[in-house]
């Protein structure tokens, strides 16, 4: 658990490139965040449900999901932070922002060709799945086990 | 078309930093920067103890080779015929040695006071370097909570590893103080460039160091030097030429090393230092504050940490006016 991935999205959220640009009593959003679950390392991050509980819930219309981009977005300006999307979250993906009362959360970095915690991770752990990305991985392990190229099967 | 993103992935921002903590066996550790002061992992160490223990730990590493070839060299030196006189080359032995505790002159003819106070100021060891070594090892392991003496050691010990560098040539021949370093005849801030032969190829710091010189040349004298090992003649000599110690010729180095005892101890000596890569000391605002705002204060050169949304050349020009 390197946890780079949290420090580039905090690096991020802050609107830096680098850490060592970084001001002392900066405060970044959480909208990435690791904990070891019986030794395993788990995080906490928005998985753009298709049925977003969060989206539902919202009443200020801020947290939408967008089925082109396949993400649920939260759009900050609109939010009122009134918090009913960190309730109803069963993630625990979205907290309160230190800026302007707001809610926030991983909008999957949209205007990056790649989010910045997927870059930073070195093993693999993090990607930038396509919408069909768990479909096709379960299609292409079936037609292996098919053919008996799959080595457990 | 090379892409720099794809070919180069972003660094690890904790190493960048110097949070990553290996002290322990239930390490390896990283501290968040927003971490709060009872943010540590396990033992609750803060960030000024991490940065510090990373930057002591490196400069013992590095020390310890550079003692390891000074006494290869020595050992070289007492199975043929050395140009070093025999009185000098036991002086050297005795620097090596971890039991001698008495004085040694010989590095106060390295390291005169009247050329390097700031060294001085730091209590250079004037005895075995070897015992000091173990000696600030053995307070380090204990329980050595002030990050400013873990830095003042630091510096210390840069000096001695590149003092070691210095004499472990001269048996071989390539005394530094028999090389041509020519100085200006009236003091003035000069900028010094010195570049380690360890440098990883195309690591860009050639690139770096002519671009840097060609942007200085016109503002300031310049001197290349070919090898650390040959600063603190160049320290001498300005006291020699000038009167005056290096730390009062506002002079900046430019020191282009993978290892940390070259530009600290350049500091050491009274330089004030970019270095080039910087130093991962920007998670401990205490260290950072340290080589930059505390030397400065009380010695007149500090280390510029230049953040990389800065223009490098422009600190170091600010750097050589201040």
């Amino acid at each position: 658990m390197c946890l780079c991935c949290v420090l580039a999205c905090q690096i991020k959220a802050l609107g830096l490139s680098d850490p060592r640009d970084l001001v002392s009593g900066q405060k970044p959003p959480r909208r990435l965040s690791l904990t070891l679950v019986e030794g395993t390392p788990w995080t906490s991050l928005c998985r753009h449900c298709v049925q977003a509980p969060c989206a539902e819930a919202c009443i200020s219309g801020s947290m939408v999901r967008d089925e082109e981009a396949s993400a649920v977005l939260h759009h900050p300006e609109t939010c009122v932070g009134c918090g009913t999307c960190q309730l109803v979250c069963p993630f625990n993906a979205i907290s309160r922002s230190g800026e302007n009362n707001g809610m926030a959360k991983c909008n999957l970095c949209p205007e990056e060709s790649s989010p910045p915690c997927v870059d930073a991770c070195r093993t693999g752990a993090l990607v930038l799945g396509s919408r069909d990305h768990d479909a096709q991985a379960k299609k292409r392990k079936f037609a292996e086990e098919m053919t008996g190229d799959c080595k457990h099967g | 078309m090379v892409d720099p993103k794809r070919e180069c992935p972003p660094q690890c921002g904790y190493g960048l930093l110097g949070l990553c903590c290996s002290a322990c066996l239930y390490g390896p550790c990283r501290r968040s920067p927003f971490d709060g002061e009872n943010g540590g992992r396990f033992c609750g160490e803060d960030s000024d103890w991490i940065v510090a223990h990373n930057v002591m730990e490196r400069v013992f590493r590095e020390s310890l080779q550079a003692m390891a070839a000074f006494r290869n060299a020595l050992e070289r030196a007492s199975d043929r015929e050395s140009r070093t006189e025999a009185p000098r080359l036991e002086e050297m032995k005795r620097l090596l040695s971890p039991f001698f505790r008495g004085e040694n002159a010989l590095p106060d003819r390295i390291y005169p006071e009247r050329a390097f106070p700031s060294l001085h100021a730091l209590e250079f060891p004037a005895g075995s370097w070897f015992a000091a070594l173990l000696d600030m090892a053995a307070v380090e392991t204990q329980t050595l909570r002030d990050t400013e003496a873990q830095l003042a050691s630091a510096l210390r010990l840069s000096a001695m590893a590149l003092a070691a560098e210095a004499l472990s040539r001269e048996p071989a021949g390539a005394a530094p103080e028999e090389m041509d370093l020519p100085l200006p005849d009236s003091a003035s801030p000069f900028l010094l460039l010195v570049s380690d032969e360890g440098g990883l190829p195309n690591d860009g710091r050639e690139e770096l160091l002519k671009e840097i010189e060609t942007a200085c040349r016109e503002e300031v004298w310049i001197c290349k030097l070919p090898h650390m090992a040959q600063l603190p003649a160049l320290g001498r000599k300005i006291y020699d030429r000038w009167g005056i110690p290096a730390s009062m010729s506002g002079s900046v180095a430019v020191v282009a090393s993978s290892s940390m005892i070259h530009g600290l101890g350049a500091l050491a000596l009274g330089f004030s230092l970019a270095a080039v890569p910087a130093y991962p000391i920007h998670g401990s605002p205490r260290v950072e504050n340290y080589l930059t705002r505390h030397l400065k204060r009380t010695f007149g050169h500090a280390y510029l940490s230049v953040q990389p949304e800065e223009d490098l050349v422009e600190q170091i020009l600010g750097g050589l006016k201040r």
